[in-house]
């Protein structure tokens, strides 16, 4: 499959609309809600005076279109500008913040897509069993559970009640210090590996299990439905019928060919279901106290910073392109109709 | 003359289960079929050829059931193998297929030479890769397909129907079967093309002195590729003999009305014939005759009582009450 540069070109282009569009709608509802974010930057006990300052510094006080035209200018420039709640710079904020997330999602897919697909073919080739049918109820009502109830479910009786797991953080700061750990590319898991360092390691996936499950139960749940249906679809196609009436044995046409048939559109799924991985994301870092873009983002929320949201979200909207671009060139490598 | 049998079906009964019922497709079928001959069986659409095809194979839709009957392929139980030794030891190298829609009997994410080299590797334990391509290649020169190395690259999209039909063939006799089912494999090709796969057909059959079963709606196909012709109707037997004998000498009604809706060069008819009504509902019983209600010498007894086969002359069996009546 050759790579089109048109394609790429094409991807690009949209990728910078949807950045626009996605920062005037951000920009928009940030300033209709009837907030006073001032209030926060003048600090307490801040006289009216102070208040008014505040409003000036932060640009409040000019009409909306004004302030997205500094918005821009300043974005053109790499200024991202300054977290109205920490006040620092938010593009290394956010930088810095991506590698927990992105480690944290990558898990969880992976989880997902390991459990899922061998789930949802079982339950298709033993269509109509009890088999079948837990696989189905458990992929229904995992799809269904809320995510933060689950969190605090298992947050409370695997690490409160047994005691089994760490209940929050990315690592224990006392085992990097004893050991001398140092981050190289924020990616706890491969930084470990490779300095070598199995009590790292070994934390580091203690501490990372409970959040990916909880945040994999839903696309899990989603590529197991995905898979048993499609599983059944390319079982009745007649190519199935063909290969094994020429003898190729039964279990591998399974897993040799009608895997790959199935394999394209879960994937394609599952990068439609990042965008709700991404709010799931929001309340298990919250919950697990995971310093990833996710528990930035909501402390962001809370405080109003408006300039840390809308940085926020531009780096979800780019996320969520990049992966459902690397979706498409996935389904293009699998399927050789697709033509970019 | 005594002749080898080489597959010997007795009274088979096939039934789909099915949401609104049990549709009985296959209503005791009995087939002999001798070394080196080829029989083709004729019907309208849902009379049960496929079924019957895809029994001999053991690659019915999990909705079927065999409810009776048995099918011996040389000494072969086809029906008492596993599931495993019909894939390593009949599949592909005893009884292979070939179906009626090309394209659909290739996984489109996979080139048309991967199956076949599959196939080959699973059946002839050629490993060596090298070998195994070379024979590839040679069973798709022997299909006559041009440009054997580009087809066997192509995935199933890149390729026409009746290239596609081709390969097919090429896969399926690719580990030396004796007996080849071909389940319409003209009916989605074009008229030109139709007759180049059936003369293709003919020929493989002389030069690998092949058994065939040959399906097909179209009385007038059969007559040109089998010397044995078995008209199906609603999963009975109607008629079967030496194609010489149905053509010059139709006993069966339906049969009859078969053979006038072969549309022919030189005889002027003003519009094409067919036979007007349908198939009964196979889900309920039919206490007669299948044919009976479009049938236009119906009696009483034709709708009451299910006709028996009566021998009418060497190999020729006719199902019809009228015969008795002569
Ligand atoms: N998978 C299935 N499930 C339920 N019923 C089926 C199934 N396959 C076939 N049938 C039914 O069995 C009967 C015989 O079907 P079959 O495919 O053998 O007919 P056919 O003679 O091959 O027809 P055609 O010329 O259309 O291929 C039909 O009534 C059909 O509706
Ligand atoms: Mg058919």
């Amino acid at each position: 499959m050759p790579i089109n540069r048109e394609y790429i070109v094409k991807r690009a282009i949209s990728l910078i609309f949807v950045v626009l569009g996605v920062i005037v709608i951000t920009f928009i509802i940030t300033r209709v809600i009837p907030a006073r974010p001032e209030l926060l930057w003048a600090g307490p006990h801040a006289t009216i005076e102070q208040i008014e300052r505040a409003r000036r510094e932060l640009h409040l006080d000019k009409p909306i279109h004004i302030q997205l035209w500094y918005y821009f200018t300043d974005l053109f420039t790499g200024n991202w500008g300054i977290s109205w709640r920490t006040r620092m710079p938010i593009l290394p904020s956010i930088l810095g913040a991506l590698p927990a997330t992105l480690e944290l999602v990558v898990f969880a897919f992976i989880l997902a897509i390991a459990i899922g697909i061998p789930l949802g073919i079982s339950a298709a080739i033993r269509r109509g069993s009890s088999v079948d049918n837990i696989i189905r109820i458990f992929s229904v009502s995992g799809a269904s559970t809320p995510v933060f109830w689950l969190a605090l479910l298992l947050q409370l009786v695997l690490c409160n009640w047994l005691g089994l797991l760490p209940a929050a953080k990315r690592v224990d700061e006392y085992i990097v210090l004893s050991t001398g750990f140092r981050p190289i590319t924020g990616f706890y898991i491969i930084d470990s590996l490779i300095q070598g360092n199995m009590l790292v390691f070994i934390d580091v996936v203690k501490r990372i299990f409970l959040p990916a499950i909880v945040l994999s139960l839903y696309p899990m749940c989603l590529s197991i439905r995905m898979t048993r249906a499609l599983t059944l679809e390319v079982l009745s196609e007649l190519h199935v019928r063909s290969s094994i009436a020429w003898g190729i044995p039964r279990n591998r046409v399974l897993y040799r060919y009608v895997l790959k048939n199935v394999l394209a559109p879960v994937i394609a799924s599952l990068g439609l279901s990042f965008g709700y991985t991404v709010v799931g994301a929001f309340m298990v870092e919250i919950i697990f106290v995971w310093p990833g873009i996710g528990y930035y983002t909501a402390m962001s929320l809370l405080s109003y910073d408006y300039p840390a949201i809308i940085g926020c979200i531009i780096f979800v909207a780019i996320l969520y392109s990049i992966i459902n671009t690397i979706v498409d060139l996935i389904h293009a490598i699998i399927d050789p109709r697709v033509k970019l | 003359m005594v002749r080898d049998i080489i597959l010997s079906i007795n009274d088979l009964h096939i039934d789909y289960y099915t949401p609104d019922g049990v549709i009985r497709a296959v209503r005791g079928v009995s087939i002999e079929l001798c070394k080196g001959e080829s029989l083709c069986i004729v019907g309208e659409s849902g009379s049960g050829k496929s079924t019957i095809g895809l029994a001999t194979i053991r690659a019915l839709p999990q909705n079927a059931v065999i409810t009776r009957g048995a099918i011996l392929y040389n000494d072969i139980d086809i029906l008492k193998l596993s599931e495993e030794e019909m894939s390593k030891r009949v599949r592909g190298k005893e009884i292979s297929i070939v179906f009626q829609d090309p394209a659909a009997m290739f996984n489109p994410l996979f080139t048309v030479g991967e199956i076949l080299l599959d196939v080959i590797a699973t059946h002839l334990g050629i490993r060596d890769r090298r070998k195994a391509y070379e024979y590839g290649i040679n069973m798709l020169k022997l299909v006559e397909l041009p440009d054997p190395e580009r087809v066997v690259n192509s995935y199933p999209h890149e390729l026409s129907g009746g290239m596609l039909q081709r390969v097919a063939i090429a896969v399926a006799l690719s580990a030396n079967p004796k007996l080849l089912i071909a389940d319409e494999p003209t009916t989605m090709l074009d008229v030109t093309i139709q007759a180049q796969i059936l003369d293709l057909l003919k020929r493989l059959r002389n030069e690998l002195s092949l058994s065939m079963i040959f399906i097909t709606h179209n009385l007038g196909v059969a007559a040109e590729v089998c010397n044995r012709i078995m008209v199906l109707y609603a999963g009975t037997l109607f008629e079967e003999g030496y194609t010489e004998d149905i053509l010059t000498n139709p006993i069966h009604p339906y049969t009859r009305r078969l053979l006038e809706c072969i549309p022919r060069a030189g005889r002027r008819v003003s519009r094409l014939k067919f036979i007007p009504g349908t198939l009964p509902d196979l889900r309920t019983p039919i206490p007669g005759c299948p044919f009976a209600p479009r049938c236009e010498y119906t009696t009483d007894i034709c709708r009451k009582t299910p006709p028996p086969i009566y021998e009418v002359g060497y190999k020729h069996k006719v199902s019809c009450h009228l015969y008795q009546k002569r």
